[in-house]
């Protein structure tokens, strides 16, 4: 692998510009051989690797050092893409969108500031992951949960700020987030809602703060780098059931959110429960070769076949409900109650007293415990696995999920991909999760996965739908379906992102946002 | 490698693990070796018995290798490497190799060494047999 220079800047100009940053952050700090910089390419890019390939890497190790690294960035005119600890894989993991940017890796900052269990939150920095969170509260005795998502390696900031989510009842991580601080690209720092008052007690209390309030400004954006974030924890509750239900018949999608949807609305069901697709639940289980070695998607006949064999429904709808034990009995027979009416679905539940803990992974994520079993899927296809994700919102509602299913389903099948994926229930969305999985070492399946994503963004947007998050590949076309007033959002975003970077030096091309030093790397829309 | 070395792990390796990495022992012949096996796949279970035999501690992956990691690999080879440097072998599934790989280089002290990918068969899933070593300062 060739090293790359930044966009527009010499190779003599880079190296006075390393230079400069190992004098801040030391020299092993810097990272800028092309072995080592392998490290933050994308092993699961669908398409070629090096079209988000960094030039170099920093480690910084506090907010000083960042201001500093800032002021030679601007210098230099060169763009830094930050990460917290470059997990988002799928999505891009650590790779920048623009080639040839620096990439300011933040794991090095990963203190926990401080817990609160009788407010129930925490402070943590870039650098801390979920299973350093759990360990952490474990150690120290606190009664609060994490909610992990399905990834607990991942960063608490770095998927709080990509606005994703996990399984308890504190699943909507953006929500649950209160206060931060942020160091613009000018190097001034910025504590959001109440953390403007230096000596105040309310930072991690009231999201809001005084005015307006900036903290979603800075989720999946450019316009500022998070150094420190408030998030609230579910204070560990006394007991806890664990309940699946299974559905036989691919069509009871439907009925199964129209059934859902009240019991999150009227908070019966709380956690962001999951309707998982049979497929899903099965590679978990076994690896495709077992059911099915021939070309394309696998047929129907070898889909129900692998259900019936495994004892898997075709829809596996997975849920918790944490309190007290009376209160659980009242939601669990009202669940019952509703879901009785489809026919042949089988639930099952474990209650749980409040220390113990389920075995499996996916129950695990239930229970506020990380877990890493949901990369198993790597195995399914065979090869070395990898997979892509097609992220779009869905509304509660039965005949979109069903027709999101459809449609996704049948795009797949066209590319010779399974239909792997499943709905996380908000109270009035779904978020609808299909993952293209491919061996990565497979030049043609990693290009079908590529073409399939980019179809799939394209009949979404026809029906009316848009994604909520998506990999490099195709942040520009998933912004620009965003298409109201012929793209007026997206206007908005990056005349904000020309005030406060005028130098373009912070992500460019983050979500589409392009600053206007680098507009014209606007890629594929 | 010398002849004392390679009777002891070469040679003894291919009787036990069906002969396939002589270098995975090889590797390891160095300091003090933590083993990793997947005794679900058969060249895993045949690695534990080997690792077994040169009384090397033996971990399971089990359903989980990130919790595996903090809880038990990392403290371990944190421990350890205070005053030993620690290899880390093992055969396992490929998704567990690739989350093995991304915490154990990430977290600095260790490099991959070797790596040698065998396909699936007989209803197994592909595996990955590696042997992470300590980073040499320079």
């Amino acid at each position: 692998m060739i090293r790359s220079l930044p966009p527009k800047v010499s190779a003599a100009q880079f190296e006075r510009a390393l230079a400069a940053w190992r004098s801040i952050v030391g020299e092993p700090q810097v990272v800028s051989s092309a072995d080592a910089l392998a490290a933050y390419l994308d092993p699961f890019a669908p398409g070629e690797r090096e079209a988000f390939s960094a030039s170099a890497a920093l480690m910084p190790g506090s907010v000083d050092e960042i201001r500093a690294i800032l002021r030679i960035a601007n210098q230099f005119r060169i763009p830094l893409w930050t990460v917290s600890t470059g997990r988002n894989f799928a999505y891009g993991g650590a790779a920048p969108r623009l080639a040839g940017s620096v990439v300011l890796d933040l794991h090095r900052m990963n203190r926990i500031l401080e817990v609160n269990e009788t407010m129930g939150y925490a402070l943590v920095e870039p650098g801390v992951s979920y299973f350093d969170l759990y360990a952490y509260l474990r150690e120290k005795g606190y009664r609060l949960w994490v909610d992990p998502p399905a990834a607990g390696w991942g960063s608490v900031v770095g998927n709080t700020l990509e606005r994703g989510f996990g399984y308890t009842d504190y699943g909507d991580h953006a929500a649950a987030q209160c206060g931060m601080e942020v160091v613009l690209a000018n190097g001034d720092v910025l504590r959001t809602g109440m953390g403007g008052i230096e000596i105040g007690t309310a930072w991690q209390l009231y999201q809001p703060g005084y005015g307006p309030s900036f903290d979603a400004m800075f989720m999946q954006s450019n316009y500022g780098i998070v150094t420190k974030l408030g998030v609230w924890l579910m204070p560990a509750p006394p007991a806890y059931l664990l309940g699946e239900i299974q559905f036989r018949h691919e069509a009871d999608l439907e009925t199964i959110v129209e059934i859902l949807r009240p019991l999150r609305l009227d908070e019966t069901i709380r956690n962001h429960a999951v309707i998982e697709g049979g497929l899903r639940r099965a590679a978990g289980l076994s690896a495709r070769a077992q059911w099915y070695d021939g070309p394309g998607a696998m047929p129907e006949s070898a889909v129900a076949a692998m259900l019936d064999k495994l004892d898997v429904g075709r829809w596996n709808l997975h849920f918790a409900l944490y309190g007290t034990p009376e209160l659980i009995d009242a939601r669990y027979a009202i669940v019952q109650r509703a879901f009785a009416r489809v026919p042949q679905a089988r639930l099952s539940a474990t209650r749980y007293a409040g220390d113990a803990q389920p075995t499996g992974g996916g129950d695990r994520n239930l229970a506020g415990i990380p877990a890493m079993t949901a990369f198993r899927m790597l195995d399914w296809r065979g090869g070395a696995g990898a997979h892509v994700d097609f992220a779009p919102v869905c509304p509660a509602t039965g005949r979109d999920a069903l027709r999101q299913y459809t449609m996704v389903k049948a795009r797949a099948a066209e590319y010779g991909f399974d239909y792997y994926g499943g709905f996380t229930a908000g109270a009035r969305h779904l978020h609808h999760i299909f993952a293209a999985i491919f061996d990565r070492d497979d030049a043609n399946q990693v290009e079908q996965a590529g073409a399939l994503v980019r179809s799939l963004i394209s009949d979404a947007r026809a029906a009316g739908y848009g994604e909520y998050r998506t990999h490099l590949a195709y942040m520009d076309f998933a912004a620009a379906q965003y298409s109201f007033n012929d793209g007026a959002l997206l206007r908005l975003s990056e005349t904000i992102k020309d005030a406060l970077d005028p130098n373009g030096i912070l992500a460019p091309g983050k979500q589409g946002i392009w600053p206007a030093a680098w507009r014209d790397r606007r890629g594929y829309t | 490698m010398d002849r004392r070395t390679f009777m002891m792990t070469g040679a003894c390796l291919p009787t036990v693990a069906g002969g396939a990495w002589p270098w995975l022992a090889h590797g390891a012949a160095h300091g003090n070796t933590v083993a990793l096996a997947d005794s679900t796949l058969a060249q895993g279970a045949a690695l534990a018995g080997y690792a077994a035999h040169r009384q090397w501690p033996v971990f399971e992956t089990g359903d989980d290798i990130g919790m595996l990691w903090h809880t038990t690999l990392a403290p371990l080879l944190r421990a350890t490497s205070t005053h030993a440097s620690v290899s880390l072998i093992g055969i396992t599934r490929v998704s567990d190799y690739f989350v093995l790989s991304e915490l154990a280089t990430r977290a600095g002290h260790l490099i991959e060494h070797t790596r040698e990918q065998g396909a699936s068969a007989n209803a197994q899933p592909a595996h990955v047999a590696f042997v992470f070593a300590p980073r040499v300062p320079r």
